[in-house]
C-alpha cells in the first residue's frame, strides 16, 4: 500500500493543512509492522528531517530499503535507525522542490526482531525547508 | 560586563533592500585604526567582495604581512587600559605570523601586551610567560580565545578545523593594561583572513565559539541549514549568488563544499542536532 488514500483525502478535505505535512499510515501483519511515509505540500518543499520515534526498539530489525522507493528524482533520501526510533533526512540536490499535492516517499518496515509495539509511532522534531531555506509551516500526522 | 563588539560582518542594511542585495563590508567600526589598515581588505566569497573565505556572515578580512585593524575602545579615551580583557576571533591559517597583538597604548602603541602568533603548525602566545604552543593546521579556520589578568593567571583556548574539543593553555599574564587591541597580519608572510572578532572585560564568562553549520542562528542543525549550504554551492559562482548565512563551513576546512553537507546531515542523522 503506498498510503492510504482514505486517510489523506481525509487530511485535504478537512481543511486543517498546513503549508506541508508529513503523513505516516501504519498498518500491521503477521511479518511486523509497515508505515508508508507521505508529504502533503503546496510544492514548497526542499528539504526536511524527522524523527519516527517507535518507542524502544532493536535498530537491527528495521528495513528501510523501500524507506525512498518512491522519491521523486532529483531527490536524496538518508536515514539512521537508533534504539528509540528512526531519524529521516530527505533534500533536493539542486535548488527545487517537491511537487505541490501529495508525494509518496516509501515505506519503511519492522520486522519482528525489531519488537516495535503496534501503535507506538509519533513523528517529532518535523522541520521543512522551502528552496530558499526557509523554514515551512509544516504538521504531521500519524494513521493507523 | 560591558561588551565590546568589534564585528567585521556586513554594515547595516537599508530595511527597503531585498535579501539579495550586495553588502557593504567595512572596518570602520575599529576605531584605532592606522596606517596598517588601509591595506587590509574586507571582502567574502562572493567575487565583487573579493572571492575570499569567511567564518560567518557575508564578510571576513584578508590582510598581508602589516596589514590590520585596531581597536581602542580597552580602557576608554585618555590614559590608562584594561587590565583584565578577554578576546576572541577567527583566524584562517594561510599564512604565518603574528594576528593578534593587545597593547599598552592606543593605536597598537606601548608595549605588548598579549600576542597571539600561527608559526605554520602551532599559536605561540607572547606578552603572557609560561603559555605552551598550541598545534594548529594551516589553512583551516580556527577560533582563539585569550583571558588576560594583569599579573595573574592568562588563558588561551583554541578550536577549529572540525574538531570536537578545545586545547587550553594556562600561563601568567604580563602586569600590563590593555589599551588597543589589533587583528590581523601585523608581521609575517602570506595572508590571513580574520572574522568575528569580540572582546569583553570578563576574567570569567568566556566568549564562546559561533556554531559551524548552523546558518540560520538556531542553536541547531537541522533542514534548513542543509538547505541554505547547499544553495551558496549551487549558486556562488552564479549571476545571483546565494550566501548561507550564519557558519556554513561547518568543518572548519576554509571553504563551503559538499563536505558541509556531509558533516550537517550526519550530525542529524546521529541525533545530534544541538550546536556543541
Amino acid at each position: 500500500m503506498k498510503y492510504s488514500a482514505l486517510f489523506v483525502s481525509a487530511v485535504l478535505l478537512s481543511g486543517s493543512v498546513s503549508a506541508a505535512d508529513l503523513l505516516v499510515t501504519e498498518s500491521n501483519s503477521k511479518a511486523g509492522v509497515v508505515a508508508s511515509l507521505d508529504v502533503v505540500s503546496d510544492g514548497n518543499v526542499s528539504v526536511f528531517d524527522f524523527f519516527l520515534n517507535t518507542g524502544k526498539i532493536n535498530p537491527s530489525g528495521v528495513d528501510c530499503s523501500k524507506c525512498f522507493a518512491d522519491l521523486p528524482k532529483g531527490f536524496t533520501g538518508s536515514f539512521k535507525a537508533h534504539e528509540s526510533g528512526v531519524q529521516f533526512v530527505v533534500m533536493a540536490d539542486g535548488m527545487t522542490a517537491l511537487p505541490a499535492g501529495v508525494v509518496s516517499l516509501g515505506q519503511i518496515s519492522f520486522k519482528t526482531s525489531a519488537k516495535i509495539q503496534p501503535g507506538s509511532l509519533a513523528i517529532e522534531r518535523l522541520e521543512m525547508s522551502d528552496v530558499a531555506g526557509n523554514v515551512v509551516q509544516s504538521n504531521s500526522r500519524v494513521a493507523e | 560586563m560591558k561588551s565590546m563588539t568589534k564585528n567585521l560582518m556586513a554594515a547595516a542594511l537599508l530595511m527597503a533592500l531585498p535579501v539579495g542585495a550586495s553588502f557593504a563590508c567595512t572596518t570602520t567600526a575599529w576605531n584605532g585604526n592606522t596606517g596598517a589598515a588601509a591595506g587590509a581588505e574586507a571582502g567574502g566569497p562572493l567575487a565583487s567582495t573579493g572571492g575570499f573565505a569567511r567564518y560567518s556572515g557575508d564578510c571576513a578580512l584578508r590582510t598581508g604581512a602589516g596589514e590590520f585593524v585596531t581597536d581602542n575602545t580597552p580602557g576608554g579615551t585618555g590614559s590608562g587600559g584594561e587590565s583584565v580583557y578577554r578576546a576572541r576571533f577567527y583566524v584562517l591559517t594561510s599564512g604565518t605570523g603574528k594576528v593578534f597583538s593587545a597593547t599598552t597604548g592606543d593605536s597598537n602603541g606601548g608595549a605588548e601586551v598579549v600576542g597571539v602568533t600561527f608559526d605554520g603548525s602551532a599559536f605561540t602566545f607572547s606578552g603572557a610567560t609560561g603559555v605552551s604552543p598550541i598545534p594548529a593546521t594551516a589553512n583551516r579556520w580556527y577560533s582563539v580565545e585569550i583571558s588576560h589578568n594583569s599579573g595573574g593567571a592568562f588563558s588561551a583556548v583554541v578550536q577549529g578545523n572540525g574538531g570536537a574539543t578545545a586545547t587550553t593553555q594556562s600561563g601568567t599574564s604580563a602586569a600590563a593594561s590593555v589599551g588597543s587591541a589589533s587583528l590581523g597580519l601585523l608581521a609575517g608572510t602570506g595572508s590571513m583572513i580574520v572574522d568575528e572578532f569580540e572582546s569583553t572585560r570578563s576574567a570569567d564568562t568566556a566568549i564562546g565559539r559561533l556554531c559551524p553549520g548552523d546558518t540560520n542562528a538556531s542553536g541547531t542543525y537541522s533542514a534548513t541549514d542543509l538547505a541554505r549550504i547547499r544553495n551558496e554551492i549551487l549558486t556562488i559562482l552564479s549571476a545571483s549568488p546565494v550566501l548561507a548565512g550564519g557558519q556554513p563551513d561547518a568543518n572548519e576546512s576554509g571553504g563551503v563544499t559538499a563536505t558541509d553537507i556531509s558533516v550537517v546531515r550526519a550530525k542529524i542523522l546521529a541525533l545530534q542536532t544541538a550546536c556543541p
